[in-house]
């Protein structure tokens, strides 16, 4: 279990992060969204500890630290692979420093998506690049997957593959965190969606429970979104209404 | 026809290189400016020379019946340190300045991609600082054994060249500087 | 093994009824039979895109409707005889007549309108090849 208890991350006097308390059990895949800034990077940089922050990440109960962090993994549109190396000299290097990297899991991957294994990844498209990315987090051997975005630059095609992947791959006790602007696509693969906004958590909903309801994901944005807009717009009403007296 | 196997192998240069610097970085060029600079600090080095040879002529004059070169009276040669003098600046000024190759290799895993992210996530805490300042370090360590070394040189050249009769005190005197 | 070749998920209902609902409607039409296995979980989740614990749901409550038999690491298996075909179609029918009822009713028809018209048009249409 992955438990985030009242986080807040500042960058000066800015609040990225806002008492975030989010727990993430094993074996779920959950789909982050929010809008650009909402603090979903922050969010997963946090778990990550790669910035300070005020609050507790609990990794299964214990803080994350050197001793656990090969459980979590963590693949960005940014991309964090070294573009000098091959597919394989990534494959020694993460050998090396990750004892659960899964070598089977690689080959199957890079056969999958038809990547060369001994060119520089320089030298890949860039959906070849955002493939090779989401297949290092795969790999790594991680209990938890964090993904900020994989899929910027990819098409349609290459996307549903992608899905069709994650579905396929992932052990019934692995958990994927899946950022993503992409709300429709995925809509069907996650199994709990979480909503940002500025920083704040204001929506945490399991796909049962929206079917239940009969919503879609995406009137469940809107509507947790609307709610905000509805009081900007009434405000103004109000303000207009006094104008006008 | 047996092969005997190279004392580094491609994959000992490989295990090396991993520790020097980022993955994927070439050191060629910061190994060349370092060769550069060693060869920079001998050639100042050489002042060291030139004032040496200035001090050994001192010691002479020629006769002038004879014509012959002998020692002159009372002759007495000005003590190592002053000749030596900063001859070995070159490689303590090396020593430091090879630690501008830091930022240099901390800034590669922000290159291209953000590998920094990788980097920060390995259980091996060590990799990221061993691949920051290793070479460096590896670079000043052989800067100061030259300068160890020219120094040591430098000395012996005095104390051999040198006829004893204009060698003031004893040996150890001679090296304090 | 049971075939979703066919299946294409729809917005507007859930997925996971979708599912039960092509099983049903295979059971009905006899592609679907007793001792017939089902995909496992992982392999039709990633057939259709759609999150396990959909198919998990999907699974479940056809288990609790005593049509398949599922055993734990072991395949998933077809389990009806053919009172249950029978009652699967009564069930099929029924909701798809519910609609048709509820519509001809909000049009005003009385029952014996209804009737009337429903036995012409049965008169009208060809014979089912069975």
């Amino acid at each position: 279990m992955l438990e985030l208890k009242n986080v807040n991350k500042y960058y000066g006097h800015k609040r990225a992060l806002s008492d975030i308390t989010l727990s993430l059990p094993r074996g779920e895949i959950v789909g982050l969204f929010g809008e650009n800034g909402a603090g979903k990077t922050t969010l997963m940089k946090s778990i990550l500890a790669y910035h300070s922050f005020s609050g507790e990440i609990t990794l299964d109960g214990d803080p994350i630290t050197k001793n656990n962090i090969a459980k979590i993994s963590f693949a960005t549109s940014e991309h964090s692979f070294f573009s000098n190396l091959s597919a394989d000299a990534h494959k020694t290097f993460y050998q090396e420093h990750f004892p659960k990297f899964s070598e089977k899991r690689f080959v199957a991957l890079m056969d999958f998506f038809d990547l060369r294994h001994h060119t520089p990844l320089r030298s890949f498209s860039m959906g070849q690049k955002n493939q090779f990315e989401v297949i290092m987090a795969l790999c790594q051997g991680a209990d938890y997957i964090l993904m900020d975005e994989p899929f910027a630059g990819n098409d349609v095609f290459n996307r549903e593959d992608f899905y069709k992947v994650l579905l396929g791959i992932l052990e019934p006790n692995e958990t994927l965190l899946l950022s993503t602007h992409l709300i429709e696509e995925v809509s069907d693969i996650i199994g709990r969606a979480v909503l940002l906004k500025q920083g704040c958590i204001v929506g945490d909903i399991t796909t049962e429970a929206l079917e239940e309801s009969g919503k879609t994901l995406m009137d469940y944005i809107k509507e947790t979104h609307r709610y905000r807009s509805d009081r900007v717009s009434r405000a103004l009403n109000d303000l207009r209404g006094e104008d006008s007296q | 026809m047996r092969h005997t196997k190279p004392f580094l192998t491609e994959e000992t240069k490989e295990h090396l290189r991993g520790y020097l610097s980022p993955p994927g970085m070439s050191l060629s060029s910061e190994a060349g400016l370092f060769a550069t600079g060693i060869g920079a600090a001998f050639v100042y080095n050489l002042t060291y020379l030139s004032r040496y040879l200035e001090a050994y002529n001192a010691l002479f004059e020629t006769d002038t019946h004879t014509r012959v070169r002998v020692l002159r009276d009372g002759a007495v040669m000005p003590p190592f340190y002053t000749l030596f003098d900063n001859a070995w600046a070159g490689f303590l000024l090396l020593a430091v300045l090879v630690f501008v190759f830091v930022p240099f290799h901390y800034s590669f895993y922000h290159r291209e991609t953000k590998s920094i992210y990788v980097m920060k996530r390995l259980p091996n805490r060590y990799l990221l600082p061993t691949q920051c300042l290793s070479f460096s370090v590896l670079c000043a360590i052989i800067s100061l054994l030259c300068a160890a070394a020219v120094l040591l040189v430098s000395f012996l050249i005095y104390w051999l060249a040198t006829p004893d009769a204009c060698l003031s005190g004893g040996f150890f005197s001679q090296l304090f500087l | 093994m049971i075939s979703f070749e066919h299946f294409q998920p729809q917005d507007g209902t859930p997925i996971y009824q979708q599912i039960i609902l092509h099983i049903k409607r295979g059971i009905v039409s006899g592609s679907v039979m007793a001792g017939d296995a089902l995909p496992s979980r992982r392999v039709l989740s990633t057939l259709l895109g759609v999150n396990p614990n959909t198919i998990q749901k999907a699974y479940h409550l056809l288990e609790e409707e005593h049509l398949i038999a599922s055993h734990a690491g072991a395949k998933s298996y077809i389990v009806i005889d053919n009172e249950t075909v029978a009652r699967i179609r009564r069930q099929l029918m029924e909701t798809e007549l519910r609609g048709t009822v509820r519509a001809l009713k909000q049009m005003g028809l009385s029952k014996e309108e209804a009737t009337t018209i429903i036995s012409s048009l049965w008169e009208e249409a060809p014979s089912s090849q069975t």
